[in-house]
């Protein structure tokens, strides 16, 4: 039988489609209302009695001194630029996450049909405005609570209420934003929403800290004017007498203009969106959620960035060494180079412990460890891949253990040839690196977290299960970062802290090569 | 005269410095069947989702009936049926209601009916009860080309459709690829098997060094 193409495809599908899934809506209501009953005793628990405390402050302005009235005499510049900073984060936020979502069976089983686009993206589009106008209007009011107990002027409910709809205003602007990154995705094209927003919040930013500097009246009124996320301020800058009632009022009227606008651009830009960006989208947030709940950061963190390194130009690669032992460092450079922004960050960090062992003052020496930790932790990176999967190295003819090892010398190497003419100004960055770069390596193969670590005990504190997950995580940097401290205490003499560094350096690398990341399943 | 469908003229399309498909030129016409086989790697995929409309080429042309190729429209999405690769399920929606869903999206008069019968063309029937999670990789694959079959199209664009599907299977595929073009429709496919191709009818290409020849 050859079916003839309908005239136009019909939401019937959608009105039977829920009808079918009636079954499981008894059980998907239990679960929405568990989560909600969840998250309101949390915040019964955790944030109404800060809350209270804090509209009790507000009564009372129980908050004022010098620090908070000079804050709030820059607050007029500041609060613009939080604006933007927010319309900047809502906007990055949309490249992997947009407002406008489909789950991923919708994905597969009504985009590629002609089921009106619109039926099935502006419901989604609504709840985004709901979430995202209550998620502005929350903290907005918060702000100007915190201002009013600060010592800000006027009635406390008017200065709340401005702060709650200016909120409420950056939040649905910020929608926007994050609807129309989707639809002109950076994935798929050219994007200029996202710089532009970016530059503005610098700029915005920069603007905030000259204002603090200088505590000019006229800073805070540029910023103010300046666009709808300084706009959306004006009604709490004139409840609080920093403007007139006239500007607050245009202000306001601004900012709703603004919003309208910017709803109905974001409205026509949902119903363009391509599949493609729907799909990618669902598939990205479907694999970091799963690293979420993993609690594998790094997973999570690759699962976002996958998009961009399916598309990079793989570019030349180095001549493959003849010597047998340079072929891991071989292996790890060209991963390093293939991830500009991670060895970039391994390099400034290890400047930074550089430049702070130098100064010499014990505090600096803690910090530099700290630092120093964190650009082994770069530079160890291509190690995890065989932590992850041990099928990677499965191929190789070297145990796990002396592989580890092997991808130690890369970042030993980096990390001692860049310190060493700088001895005279820091001579135990040298002799760290062992230690460093074994602790590194330490983390960089435990792999993922088992399930049980999470199963802690109850105690009067509560339960120990988040502190052990903690101690997990970090567990290579709590006891190595500590035992090397003492060397950087003043009056301790360069040789015996050389010679414990390197004991503790040759303590890591044997911890390292033992290290075994548990099996998936 | 047959009325062409697709057309792909002088397409070009790489990822990053590898290019795929280099000036690959293709007309499909109603009635006519397709298959497209090549080695791994050679560019089928990246070639059939540019022809469902899923991917810009970077060079070249892509139209249905004079129309670029874009999934975005909705006409097209009504014209082009396609099982490109497995996708998610609902998880609370049984086979049946899978495939009533997609024939409902279409305005299919009869749609119990239509869906019966592709249940029972695809080995389905005595699975249609069940939720996908519970089906084996070959039922999946039936349960993904009988999608394709309780809804009306001109184009039907598969790629692999044999993969994890038994020998019977195989064969049923074949004689509904051939009666689709039979009836009119358009039907193009990549797959690595030539049997496939042949019982199907389809006139058969290859893709080599990112370009399309005649297969041997």
């Amino acid at each position: 039988m050859r079916l003839v193409p309908g005239r136009r495809a019909t939401p019937e599908a959608l009105v039977r489609l829920a009808a079918f899934r009636t079954r499981g809506r008894a059980a998907r209501r239990r679960q929405a209302s568990y989560v909600a009953y969840c998250v309101l005793l949390l915040t019964a628990i955790y944030a109404v009695p800060y809350l209270a405390a804090l509209v009790d402050a507000a009564a009372e302005r129980r908050w004022r001194g010098p620090t908070a009235e000079r804050a709030l005499e820059a607050a007029p510049a500041a609060l613009p630029a939080l604006a933007a900073l927010a319309l900047a984060g809502a906007a990055q936020l949309a490249v992997w996450r947009g407002p406008v979502r489909l789950p991923a069976a919708a994905v597969h089983w009504l985009l590629p049909h002609p089921v009106p686009r619109a039926a099935l993206l502006l419901p989604r589009l609504r709840l985004a405005w709901l979430v995202n106008g209550v998620g502005g209007a929350l903290p907005g009011a918060v702000v100007a609570l915190a201002a009013h107990a600060a010592g800000g002027r006027g009635a406390a409910w008017a200065a709340t209420l401005a702060g709650a709809g200016g909120g409420a205003a950056v939040g649905l602007l910020g929608a926007a934003a994050a609807v129309w990154t989707q639809r002109h995705h950076p994935w798929f094209g050219r994007a200029r929403l996202r710089p532009v927003l970016a530059l503005l919040a610098a700029a915005l930013l920069a603007h905030a800290c000259g204002a603090w500097a200088s505590q000019g009246a006229g800073w805070g009124r540029a910023a103010l004017w300046s666009g709808p996320w300084g706009w959306a301020a004006l009604p709490w800058a004139a409840a609080t007498g920093r403007v007139s009632a006239v500007e607050g009022a245009c202000g306001g009227a601004l900012a709703a203009l603004a919003v309208v606008g910017a709803l109905l651009v974001a409205r026509r830009a949902a119903l363009a969106l391509p599949a493609r960006v729907l799909r990618q989208q669902t598939r990205v947030a479907g694999m970091f959620t799963a690293a979420f709940y993993g609690a594998d950061p790094r997973v999570a963190r690759a699962a976002l960035s996958a998009p961009r390194r399916a598309r990079r130009a793989t570019g030349r690669a180095l001549r493959v060494p003849r010597a047998r032992w340079l072929l891991l460092p071989w292996r790890d450079l060209l991963a390093l180079l293939r991830a500009p922004l991670r060895a970039g960050s391994g390099v400034a960090l290890w400047g930074a412990t550089l430049a702070l062992l130098a100064v010499g003052h014990p505090v600096a020496g803690v910090a530099a460890l700290v630092t120093g930790y964190l650009a082994a932790a770069q530079l160890v990176e291509p190690a995890r891949w065989e932590s992850e999967n041990h099928e990677r190295g499965a191929a190789l003819p070297w145990s796990r253990g002396a592989l580890a090892l092997r991808h130690a010398l890369l970042p030993g190497a980096l990390l001692l040839l860049s310190s060493a003419p700088l001895v005279a100004f820091a001579p135990l960055a040298p002799a760290w690196v062992p230690a460093l770069v074994g602790a590194a390596s330490v983390s960089a193969r435990r792999g993922a977290m088992p399930a049980s670590v999470l199963l802690g005990t109850q105690t009067p504190m509560g339960d120990t299960g988040p502190l052990q997950a903690l101690l997990w995580l970090g567990r290579a940097p709590l006891l190595v970062l500590p035992a090397l401290a003492p060397t950087s205490l003043s009056g301790v003499s360069t040789a015996p802290a050389v010679a414990w560094s390197l004991a503790v350096g040759a303590a890591a690398l044997a911890w390292t090569r033992h290290t075994r990341a548990p099996r998936s399943t | 005269m047959e009325t062409e469908l697709l057309r792909l003229a002088g397409v070009r399309h790489g990822y990053g410095e590898r290019p795929v498909l280099g000036d690959v030129s293709l007309a499909l016409c109603a009635g006519e069947a397709v298959a497209v086989l090549g080695a791994n790697g050679a560019g089928k995929s990246t070639l059939l989702r540019i022809a469902a409309g899923r991917e810009e080429p970077d060079a070249g042309t892509a139209t249905l009936r004079g129309r670029p190729a874009d999934e975005d429209d909705a006409a097209f999405r009504a014209d082009v049926a396609c099982a490109l690769a497995p996708g998610a399920h609902y998880p609370d929606l049984t086979v049946r209601e899978h495939l009533l869903l997609v024939a409902l999206a279409h305005r299919v008069p009869e749609a119990e009916d239509r869906v019966a019968e592709a249940l029972a063309e695809h080995r389905l029937a005595d699975h249609a009860e069940q939720f996908p999670a519970a089906l084996s990789a070959g039922l999946g694959q039936l349960l993904s080309l009988a999608a394709t079959r309780v809804r009306p199209h001109t184009l039907l664009i598969l790629d692999e459709p044999e993969a994890h599907l038994d020998a019977e299977a195989r064969a049923a595929l074949a004689l509904r690829l051939a009666a689709t073009a039979a009836e009119g429709g358009a039907v193009l496919l990549a797959t690595h098997d030539p049997a496939l191709a042949e019982r199907s009818g389809a006139r058969r290409l290859e893709l080599v060094d990112g370009r399309l020849r005649a297969a041997a």
